[in-house]
């Protein structure tokens, strides 16, 4: 039974709206997550945009506070006194990979200057094992000969490169948990299934556990062993990654999953039976979120807010549909 | 990184011209002693005194002033002050700037509340009455005061527009990268944060220093200053007492006050650089 | 054939700099029938934004048509005057933006930005007319009539790319161009967007220039498939054909690029390596130093376009002499 490296309970994440004068308003970008993250796994939490999928990483990385629920790393709730008397640690622990290659990087810093930084942060290397340290991590990740890259600046190297460069500053810490953020939607696609790859390797070789968000249910398929369905700030799905695509209970994953490109069928066969667009956080739809759009609505959808149902042992649903 | 930067201020010819400017101004404020022909109070020399209130001639390039000193002369040594004035001020309201910007762009919650609280204030009152009314409060009259008092209300523009732009980069992304590593804050701000505001950075020094230039010889012009400073602002002083526009006295009141606007002119120009600098895409190709 | 509607002849387009020409679009020909769908497919930096804003004339500031030529009902848009092309474009051929948000007016109430376009082209339309019209329009894409006066940033991104949609649409014409119009939007909506150009499409019979970097979408909705990469077009022929034998070894490594929702899951290579640069290209292949299968000759001269069969040609030497597909 593989250790629980990341659960979190019942975790809400509401965002204040500035207006002036009216009443305060929240967007209701995470409610009521719970999940569970085991060592060595690739849980992939799919869902479109505004579904919460990127603020539960952010949580998660602690970059911001949930509103409520509480958050485990390693049986230690992270905002709890034992973390925080040593966050370096839990920083060492836990580190995020992010979307966009070049954002992540600061484009007045040279490649050494920005791989030294986790190394000198958490007094992993003398100043004189610098050199080397970096070197090794770039050779890692696939970058080399590393003499050519160490001494660039970011606007030098390519969306690819600089993912890998990303990614290095990740595992240069050896950490438990990685975050990644839709870490290849913004690359060329022929480079994606490499970077899919190596994310791969590390969790084989180092047995690192990942929460890999992304929008892209094939990408999901083919690097992940559990994957979560998230919509409009709730968790709809979670289950075995091939199950969940080709079995989908949620009449949601059941959308995602159509929508998806199929080559190998014809297009007219694939039309989708769905209209709408994805609800406003802000003053989300009473009951099921997704009852407005859903092909399988029942009247109860509406103004119940159905719990996670098990359908078996490692599959649970967020719909009425499948209420014991 | 700072020797691109650098570069574009010899390659953009604008930024050239302004560049080619400020260090003749430099050249004579070092080298006054050698370039002027005459001591900046001096009224006599063997041949006897000095024609008080004459034209220009082979002998005083510029004429003389109402006390017989050489025109010419003063413009050159007054060289030394306006420029230390300028540039000191300008240095001065920029850290100021720069500091506030920083702490509060990037801190937010409270402290950024007070900053910009104190900003907004600097900012609505009307910054020449304001230096006009401290000044005249003032009793030692000297160079070091108007420095005080150009700095004192001078840094509430610099500060804003840094603070803006501290929050922006604070959204980008690798700051939150360098959150997550474990960075502190105050690493976060000197690292990540000000490398990229560098440009707006100098974009204010120029600015303030213009200010501080025009704001210094405003100063002495109305009396404020030490009138019996050799700076281009108490030429200007000297001139409009004695009537100098009245007697059509060019030579006077004109050199100083090309003087005054060349300088400022040389800030403006090396500032289309910055536009450069910030934004590579501009770039001449 | 009189239903061909339009015919690139090795076109050679780019953009001057100082350090040189970048041929963004080095040599490209390929033919377009009326209502015929192709779908071009490429990564970034392959050429393919700057061959549809040659195609429309749009090419900017330094960007411009070195050679070739733009065959659109036998005329030869490269020849065209300025005042040729203001008449020609909108009302023979348009495009849509990959980004709504760029392509929009923020300040101008979508109703307004239509009816601009319609009076730009239709001189004596009065405005009751061209308001009638973007009404008719916007429904064509969905868009309820209480949403005719909306400004953009009170619409969806699904919304925005469906009311550009109706704006390439207003004059009814022959061809338009889409430059990866769905990229930026969620894989529902997407899907719901080209649905709606399906549709569209059956109706009114108007060529489509499909542009984008997905490949197993283009696989679905093309007729044509052209796969295009550092500037040249490596392999082009109907869809299906090259999704069931794509004979290019970079079409092969695109394909093995996109992860299957079904069947086995396998492990796969991508391709390793970047683009060259377009600034010196390369004398032969383009592919060459990513290429698995690449000879001697690939390196130093650019093989021609060999048909095998069925308009399906690939320009690559593994199969220039043999008549026999892979």
């Amino acid at each position: 039974m593989n250790k629980e490296i990341l659960k979190l309970d019942r975790v809400s994440m509401h965002f204040p709206v500035k207006k002036f004068g009216r009443k305060e308003e929240y967007v209701h970008a995470m409610d009521d997550i719970s999940f569970s993250l085991y060592q060595g796994e690739i849980l992939a939490i799919v869902g479109e945009s505004g579904s919460g999928k990127t603020t539960t990483a952010n949580v998660v990385a602690k970059l911001h506070r949930p509103t409520s629920g509480e958050i485990y790393f390693n049986g230690q709730e992270i905002y709890g006194q034992e973390v925080r008397k040593n966050n370096l640690e839990y920083r060492k622990n836990v580190q995020m990979i992010f979307q966009d290659p070049f954002g992540a990087l600061n484009p007045t810093h040279t490649i050494r200057g920005i791989l030294e930084r986790p190394f000198v942060i958490h007094g992993l290397a003398e100043r004189s094992e610098l050199e080397a340290k970096i070197k090794e991590v770039l050779v890692q990740v696939g970058l080399e000969p590393p003499e050519q890259f160490i001494d660039k600046f970011p606007h030098e190297l390519s969306g690819g490169q600089l993912q890998r460069i990303n990614i290095a500053r990740a595992i240069s810490v050896e950490p438990v948990l990685l975050l990644a953020d839709e870490p290849t939607s913004m690359l060329d696609v022929s480079i994606r299934i490499i970077i899919m790859n190596m994310i791969k390797k590390f969790r084989d070789r180092d047995n690192i556990s990942y929460l890999y968000i992304t929008h892209n249910l094939a990408g999901a398929r083919y690097i992940a062993d559990r994957i979560g369905v998230m919509y409009a700030g709730m968790l709809m799905e979670l289950g075995p990654a091939d199950e969940i695509i080709q079995n989908a209970y949620h009449p949601y994953t059941q959308l995602l999953r159509s929508a998806a490109p199929q080559p190998e069928k014809d297009f007219k066969e694939n039309k989708l039976t769905t209209q709408g667009e994805i609800p406003s956080l802000v003053n989300p739809p009473s009951g099921c979120r997704f009852h407005p759009r859903c092909p399988k609505a029942m009247p109860e959808c509406s103004k119940e807010l159905p719990d996670m149902y098990q359908i078996n042992e490692k599959h649970r649903v967020r719909c009425l549909l499948y209420r014991p | 990184m700072i020797k691109d930067m650098l570069k574009l201020f010899i390659t953009n010819r604008k930024a050239l011209l302004g560049v080619i400017i400020l260090s003749i101004f430099i050249f004579i404020a070092v080298f006054a002693p050698l370039i002027a022909p005459y001591h900046p109070k001096q009224s006599s020399d063997q041949e006897g005194k000095f024609q008080l209130r004459a034209a220009p001639s082979s002998k005083h390039l510029l004429g003389t002033s109402h006390a017989g000193y050489d025109i010419f002369s003063r413009l050159i040594y007054g060289t030394r002050l306006s420029l230390m004035v300028g540039i000191v001020t300008g240095v001065i309201t920029t850290f100021i700037a720069l500091t506030l910007g920083l702490l509060g762009g990037y801190y937010g919650g409270v402290i950024d509340d007070i900053i910009s609280f104190i900003n907004n204030i600097f900012l609505v009152i009307p910054s020449l009455p304001l230096i006009i009314v401290i000044a005249s409060y003032i009793t030692i009259r000297g160079v070091w005061p108007i420095i005080f008092v150009l700095s004192f209300t001078g840094w509430a523009w610099g500060t804003r527009v840094i603070r803006s732009q501290v929050l922006t980069v604070r959204e980008r992304e690798f700051v939150k990268v360098a959150e997550v590593l474990g960075e502190k804050p105050l690493v976060i701000v000197f690292r990540e944060i000000l490398p990229n505001i560098i440009s707006l950075v100098m974009a204010t020094f120029f600015t303030s220093t213009i200010a501080a230039v025009i704001g210094e010889a405003t100063l002495e012009f109305i009396g404020l200053g030490n009138i019996s400073a050799v700076t281009w602002g108490t030429m200007l002083y000297w001139a409009q007492n004695n009537a100098a526009l009245l007697y059509n006295a060019w030579w006077w009141f004109l050199p100083p006050g090309l003087f005054i606007g060349l300088l400022g002119t040389s800030f403006a120009l090396m500032n289309f650089a910055i536009d450069e600098i910030s934004n590579p895409k501009i770039r001449k190709r | 054939m009189s239903d061909k509607l339009l015919e690139v002849q090795n076109l050679i387009a780019g953009y001057q700099t100082k350090m040189g020409r970048v041929l963004a679009v080095n040599d490209v020909s390929f033919e377009l029938k009326k209502g015929e769908l192709i779908g071009i497919a490429g990564e970034s930096g392959c050429g393919k934004s700057t061959l549809a804003y040659s195609i429309m004339n749009l090419l900017e500031d330094n960007g411009a048509i070195f050679s070739g030529e733009i065959n659109f009902s036998g005329d030869n848009l490269v020849d065209f005057s300025a005042k040729e092309i203001k008449q020609f474009r909108w009302q023979k051929m348009s495009m849509v933006f990959q980004s709504a948000m760029n392509a929009l007016n923020p300040v101008m109430k979508i109703s307004e930005q239509l009816i601009d376009a319609l009076k730009a082209h239709q001189k004596g339309i009065s405005e009751k007319e061209a308001r009638k019209r973007a009404e008719e329009m916007l429904e064509l894409v969905d868009i309820q009539k209480d949403r005719l006066d909306a400004y953009p940033h009170q619409l969806s991104g699904g919304m925005k790319q469906r009311v550009m949609i109706a704006m390439a649409m207003i004059l009814n014409p022959d061809l338009v161009i889409m430059d990866e119009p769905t990229t930026a939007l969620d894989v529902v909506v997407q899907r719901n967007i080209i649905e709606k150009i399906e549709d569209l499409r059956s109706e009114f019979n108007f060529s489509i220039i499909f542009i984008t970097h997905d490949l197993s979408l283009l696989v679905e909705i093309s007729d044509k498939l052209a796969i295009m990469y550092a500037g040249k077009i490596l392999e082009i022929g109907p869809a299906a054909k090259i999704y069931s034998n794509p004979l290019h070894p970079y079409t092969k490594g695109l394909m093995n690029s996109f992860p299957p929702l079904t069947g086995e899951i396998e492990e796969m290579s991508g391709i390793e390596g970047k683009p060259p640069d377009l600034l010196n290209p390369p004398a032969g292949c383009p592919f060459y130093p990513r290429c698995e299968k690449r000879m001697e000759i690939c390196k130093t001269e650019m093989p021609e376009f060999k048909e095998l069969e069925n308009e399906h040609q690939v320009k690559c030497y593994l199969y220039q002499g043999s008549d026999n597909l892979e």
